[in-house]
């Protein structure tokens, strides 16, 4: 009985209705992207700018230290590293993104069939999340690049195939909250059609949580892709991905650090960017509950 | 709880039993014939020497030719008495292999677990505690840091300055206990953000609520009401995250045992890929899948245990 | 205890929000004291301040508070022996009170160690105190949690827990909001019964009067953070001197004095507040003296003190009790149609709850039939969880009843196609009471009110938007408000958005489900008066459901008593309110403060409420009349007088009771 009401008198000024709108700014909201755009600004404009070719062999150079001519240094064949790091920053970057939007096609989709309709539809749509969220994603990604053969096509059909999943829980829960919620109750009071409901009441609900987890996922699709690449089952050389240039530069460890540490770095970037981001959405959509994904 | 307790155990063999089918799926998709690798590089003879018959016969003797079901049920047989195969490499059973390696691993995991529990649980409390100051920014900072961080490039990073700089660990890797604290701490740190974050956001909630003011209103110091009360509501559905934790732990073992050298299973079934040790790999996938449903269905009997409203049943009408 | 100008403020970043302005009172060793006003007048602030618990960014800017004559400074460390001898209760949700993971035993034991008692006697000092507060079973609620008790034994429980150490004052916030009218009844009388024998003084902060009335010597209005009337209980309600409290008093619903009065307008905003009168854009009185003029200062005129330049002057602003006149109650009105345009008959409807792991099914609704005319308000009463809501969404088929019919107009809903159905809800409406929750936060109000005419393709675009603006200022939300977001209103207005678009489709028929229980006083008699005067210029049919059958009298023509999914009694308001028949009824209004019945006696023995017979009557565990027969037989619903039905199996002994509405008299 009128709990809400009580809770909020409980905070006196919190009635204050305007207040909300007065939410500080996130530093972590800005901070991401602009650390996100800068990123994506030089991996997709980047080469065109700089001049030197990714793919040049010149043996000469060859496992050469940062300096003025190559700030990154040069790999084994004397390819030039930032131009490299900024080529796999396109595949990283482009598959981790394609990878999500693939996830999130599943996902929603999936999620909101069964939340709306409920019953059996719900009950088989659940049952096999339920089987493959038993599965590990990246050991599956990997032990099916074993037995398939070493590709990045194999690694992305393993992680799509798997992480749609999260997303088909998180969009069911929130269609399942919404259905039970006052104003979509009001809407169907109002004699509002199924469809109309599930288009305009519900849908517009998912959208905020899904986007915060996805942000913040895009980023653990990159790890998971350069991680399966570093340990030589996902993107093949000569591809310059992140993950397959750490595996490489790993053979020249002690002589050539910079070969590790730079892909390395544009990784870390990349996912603190869509991190900071994820969190900084989060913040702003619901700056009340600031739970972890689980 | 009892009944719970059944219904949960039961409710893993339906799971177990489509994931098993899965992964057997998964195998007899591959392309490639396994008795071609099998003679490949074992008999040291080239594959068009050896007749057809002589691969049919060996296809019969691995009951390659059974009927898909026939072979998924005798498979299920075998694994039922721990019968994994042999390893196409070492030629050993597949099951000693595993064994052997086994502790390493574990070992490996339960370190990093802990490095996650010490790193985790405080800064999610003092987080919660000084919500919106100085220090909790800090701390949400050094976690989305921590989180962004590839386990593979922190290894490589911090075996160079261990390893090559200051020469205080092998890099030729090894099993000792020296040997594997730089690698829990890189696993645990895989691990520890999202149970940071989400101890954090538990505790912030526990916080607000009414018999937070109602304790101190008795008089309960700070601390007391912060220990005795708030923590002991807020760190109960964290160990719901520790399943997740076990497969992140799991993935994250495979990336930090090669670049540590450390010969454990993760090592190992990296090794089997590049190897095309079919059965390893097999094996290892039914080894990965059944430690995550084993974690989940213990995290989900622990915290029904833990929680009283669970346990004691909440009643329907609350 | 003595409070001297005391000022809190949130600092926030809209600007620094002055919860309370110089609010002073003294509270005499046993005395009790009421702090009552409308949500977001800093009572609650008041309360948290007083024991140093103002929750970030509060803070007090000034004044003292002192103890015994002994100053505290009013900081978190600096109230710290405060709150060992000053006890606050926190129980407007009595359940989040107690830690929901210890148990009743855990927590007890460490209070009591707090406060210096031995190891070896805390169990027995634990025993003790469960038992003064009247809880049967000590050994067996020492090791529950919090969730195996109902709402009513976690009040006591924490009421225990605030006794172990002794206190001289008591701080009770809305102790009984949460809680059904029958056991906030129970959980008044032991605080009163606890403070005679225990002698601490006891400050009550309510936002309901009548419960201020039959419990308190002194209260304090609190409007916008200040003090408006401080004085004797029993003065300060029946001759209010601030206008507030007046207007206030107007807003109760009483059955018999025609419609509450409704105050206009909302209270201010808090953020940087110029320093005038609060009150002066919803004042009668207000001239160029308030205007012009800084906020009053508190002034002592008579027994009490006022801040206001014009005082009221009327001897008495509400009649003083008497028996209720029937007649008076609403006017038998008489209907141009006798045709009922919606008819329920036998409904049932069962509900699964709990999981899967341990669920059950409770019946929710058992055979309700009902019936409303064209024109008419039927009111609908009855406690927590006796399917008044099931039943509200049963009858526009929300949820599809398991058996029985729902017609409206004679069509069939229970047996109509999706198609249909949708087609006929614009002649069916709901009214929810959650007003904030059944709108949708993104949609600014005016698409809110037009989208039922979307639905139905009714008009255009613009002539949508122009119908609905229509509706929209005629439950009063002026233009400027059309074009804003839910958030930007208050609760109050979001009800009257609500009521707009049930209308705009002008239905034949209203389902208000606990329409008022989310609003404050002022804005329930606002909404009162809305319902009323549009059902008179449209002739809808109105279903009024509600916990309170104070309102219900107030405003409705018929009223039907509901327990535990079952009708028991249903007959003309007029008769409900004068001569209840059913013991349940008379029980209902026995609880609503200030009203006494004579006739039989009627004090219920109901404690939880766990004694409900599977097949037998409801009630049977809790009315004094219980034979036999009612364990094992459903009374069934029959006629004591045409017009007049009762389920239960001693009407042919019930005695004529009459009812004396003090509430009057006190208020």
């Amino acid at each position: 009985m009128g709990n809400r009401h009580v809770a909020k008198s409980a905070l006196g000024w919190r009635g204050g209705p305007r207040l909300r709108s007065f939410a500080p700014r996130s530093p972590l909201l800005t901070s991401g992207t602009v650390l996100l755009g800068l990123i994506a600004v030089a991996v997709s404009v980047g080469s065109l700018v700089f001049s030197v070719d990714a793919f040049e062999f010149r043996t000469t150079t060859a496992l050469a230290p940062p300096s003025a001519e190559h700030w990154f240094g040069t790999d084994r064949f004397g390819r030039d590293m930032f131009a490299r790091v900024l080529e796999g920053g396109r595949v990283s970057i482009g598959t981790a993104s394609a990878a999500m939007v693939a996830i999130l096609v599943i996902g929603v989709t999936l999620g909101s069939i069964a939340g709306y309709a409920g019953r059996w539809v719900d009950g088989v749509i659940m049952r096999v999340v339920d089987v493959l969220i038993a599965l590990p994603s990246f050991i599956v990604a990997l032990v099916a690049a074993g037995l398939f053969g070493a590709s990045l096509k194999v690694v992305l059909i393993a992680i799509i195939g798997l992480w749609w999943v999260s997303y088909a829980r998180i969009t069911r829960g929130v269609v399942l909250q919404a259905k039970e919620q006052l104003h979509v109750v009001a809407a169907r009071a109002a004699g509002a059609s199924p469809m109309t409901i599930l288009v305009r009441e519900v849908l517009p609900q998912v959208v905020g949580p899904v986007v915060v987890v996805a942000t913040i996922d895009v980023g653990h699709v990159i790890l998971a892709i350069a991680g399966l690449s570093f340990l030589g089952v996902g993107a093949q050389p000569p591809t310059p991905e992140w993950g397959t240039m750490l595996s490489e530069g790993r053979e020249y460890f002690l002589s050539a650090p910079h070969l590790m540490i730079f892909p390395g770095l544009a990784i870390f970037l990349t996912v603190l960017a869509t991190n900071l981001l994820g969190e900084g959405l989060q913040e702003r959509l619901d700056p009340h509950s600031l739970a972890g994904r689980g | 709880m009892l009944r719970y307790s059944v219904r949960r155990i039961l409710a893993i063999v339906p799971i177990s039993l489509a994931a098993s089918l899965l992964i057997f799926a998964l195998v007899r998709l591959a392309p490639a014939d396994p008795v071609d690798i099998m003679f490949s590089p074992a008999e040291g003879v080239s594959l068009n020497q050896i007749s057809p018959e002589a691969k049919d016969r060996r296809r019969a003797e691995l009951g390659l030719l059974d009927p898909a079901p026939v072979q998924y049920i005798k498979w299920l047989g075998r694994i039922a008495r721990l019968d994994l195969g042999t390893s196409f490499g070492t030629r050993a059973p597949i099951v000693d292999d595993m064994a052997r390696r086994l502790p390493v691993t574990a070992s490996l995991g339960l370190t990093a677990f802990g490095v996650m529990l010490v790193v985790a649980v405080p800064l999610g409390i003092f987080g919660a505690v000084r919500q919106g100051r100085a220090s909790d920014h800090g701390i949400r900072l050094v976690l989305l840091v921590i989180a962004a961080m590839p386990s593979f490039w922190t290894g490589l990073l911090l075996l160079y300055l261990f390893g090559v700089k200051w020469h205080v660990i092998s890099i030729a890797g090894g099993s000792g206990f020296k040997q594997l604290i730089l690698p829990a701490i890189v696993l645990g740190g895989v691990i520890a953000p999202t149970v940071a974050r989400f101890l954090r956001a538990s505790m912030i909630s526990q916080l607000g609520r009414l018999y937070v003011v109602f304790a101190q209103a008795q008089g309960l110091s700070e601390r007391k009401v912060l220990w005795r009360h708030a923590v002991r509501v807020a760190i109960l559905p964290v160990v719901t995250l520790f399943g997740l934790s076990f497969a992140g732990l799991l993935t994250g073992s495979v990336i930090v045992e090669s670049v540590f050298s450390i010969p454990g299973l993760g090592k190992w079934v990296v090794d089997a890929i590049s190897a095309r040790d079919y059965p390893a790999i097999q094996a290892y996938m039914l080894f990965a899948v059944a430690v995550v449903v084993l974690a989940n269905l213990l995290v989900d009997l622990s915290y029904a245990w833990l929680d009283p409203r669970i346990r004691l049943g909440e009643s329907p009408r609350g | 205890m003595e409070v001297n100008d005391l000022h809190v403020e949130y600092a926030t970043p809209a600007g620094s929000v002055k919860a309370l302005q110089g609010v002073s009172f003294r509270l005499m060793p046993g005395e009790t004291l009421a702090i009552v006003g409308e949500s977001g007048c800093g009572k609650s602030t008041l309360a948290r301040a007083l024991v140093g618990l103002l929750q970030p960014p509060g803070h007090v800017l000034s004044g003292s508070i002192r103890l015994n004559g002994e100053e505290f400074e009013t900081t978190f460390s600096g109230l710290n022996p405060m709150r060992g001898r000053v006890a606050t209760l926190v129980l407007q949700d009595p359940r989040d009170s107690l830690n929901p993971v210890l148990t009743i035993r855990a927590q007890l034991n460490m209070v009591l160690a707090h406060h210096g008692i031995r190891r070896n006697k805390r169990s027995d000092y634990s025993i003790r105190l469960l038992r003064r507060v009247h809880l049967a079973d000590p050994k067996r609620v020492l090791s529950s949690y919090p969730f195996q008790l109902s709402g009513g034994m976690c009040q006591r429980v924490a009421l225990a827990i605030a006794l172990a150490g002794d206190p001289q004052v008591l701080i009770a916030d809305e102790p009984t909001t949460a809680l059904d009218v029958q056991v906030q009844a129970g959980i008044l009388r032991l605080m009163h019964e606890l403070q005679r024998e225990r002698r601490f003084s006891l400050i009550l902060i309510s936002h309901d009067l009548g419960v201020v009335a039959g419990a308190c010597e002194k209260v304090l209005v609190l409007y916008a953070g200040r003090l408006v009337e401080y004085g004797p209980t029993e003065d300060v309600l029946t001759h209010p001197k601030h206008p507030y409290t007046a207007a206030l008093i107007g807003c109760l619903p009483i059955p018999g004095r025609g419609l509450p009065q409704a105050l206009p307008g909302l209270a201010p905003n808090l953020i940087e507040p110029p320093d005038r009168c609060p009150f002066i854009p919803r004042c009668e009185f207000a001239d160029d003296v308030c205007r012009t003029n800084t906020h009053p200062d508190v002034e002592q005129i008579d027994s009490r003190q006022v801040a206001c330049y014009h005082p009221v002057q009327r001897a008495e602003v509400v009649p003083s009790g008497s028996t209720l006149d029937p007649s008076s109650i609403q006017p038998g009105r008489s209907l141009e149609f006798d045709e009922p345009v919606l008819e329920a008959i036998d409904l049932r409807k069962r509900y699964r709850v709990g999981g899967l792991i341990r669920g059950t099914t409770v019946d929710a609704l058992r055979k309700v039939s009902l019936k409303v005319i064209h024109g008419e308000t039927v009111g609908l009463v009855g406690e927590t969880g006796c399917g008044k809501s099931t039943l509200a969404r049963c009858l526009l088929v929300l949820d599809r009843p398991e058996e029985g019919t729902v017609s409206l107009d004679g069509i069939n809903l229970t047996d109509v196609d999706g198609r249909t159905l949708r087609s006929l809800r614009r002649r069916a409406q709901p009214v929810f009471q959650d007003a904030r929750a059944c709108l949708n936060p993104g949609r600014r109000i005016v698409d809110i009110v037009q989208e039922p005419l979307r639905y139905f393709r009714i008009g255009t675009k613009s002539q949508r938007r122009n119908r609905a603006r229509a509706q929209l200022r005629s439950v009063g939300i002026s233009d400027e408000l059309h074009m804003s977001r839910p958030r930007a209103l208050s609760t109050g207005q979001c009800q009257k958005v609500a009521i707009a678009r049930a209308l705009v489709t002008n239905p034949d028929f209203l389902v208000c489900d606990e329409p008022l229980s989310s609003l404050d006083l002022s804005a329930q008699a606002q909404v009162i008066a809305l319902l009323s005067d549009l059902q008179k210029e449209n002739g809808f049919g109105m279903l009024f459901i509600s916990h309170d059958l104070a309102v219900i009298l107030t405003i409705c023509d018929r009223v039907v008593v509901m327990l535990e999914g079952r009708v028991m009694e249903s007959s003309a308001a007029a008769d409900i309110g004068s001569q209840p028949a059913h013991p349940y009824t008379r029980a209902l209004l026995q609880s609503i403060p200030g009203v006494v019945t004579d006739g039989q006696e009627m004090e219920t023995t109901k404690s939880n409420g766990l004694d409900r017979p599977a097949n037998g009557c409801p009630f049977a565990g809790a009315c004094p009349l219980t034979i036999e027969r009612c364990w094992t037989e459903t009374p069934e619903l029959h006629d004591l007088t045409p017009g007049h039905s009762i389920a239960c199996h001693r009407s042919a002994e019930l005695q004529p009771t009459s009812v004396v509405w003090n509430t009057g008299a006190a208020i």
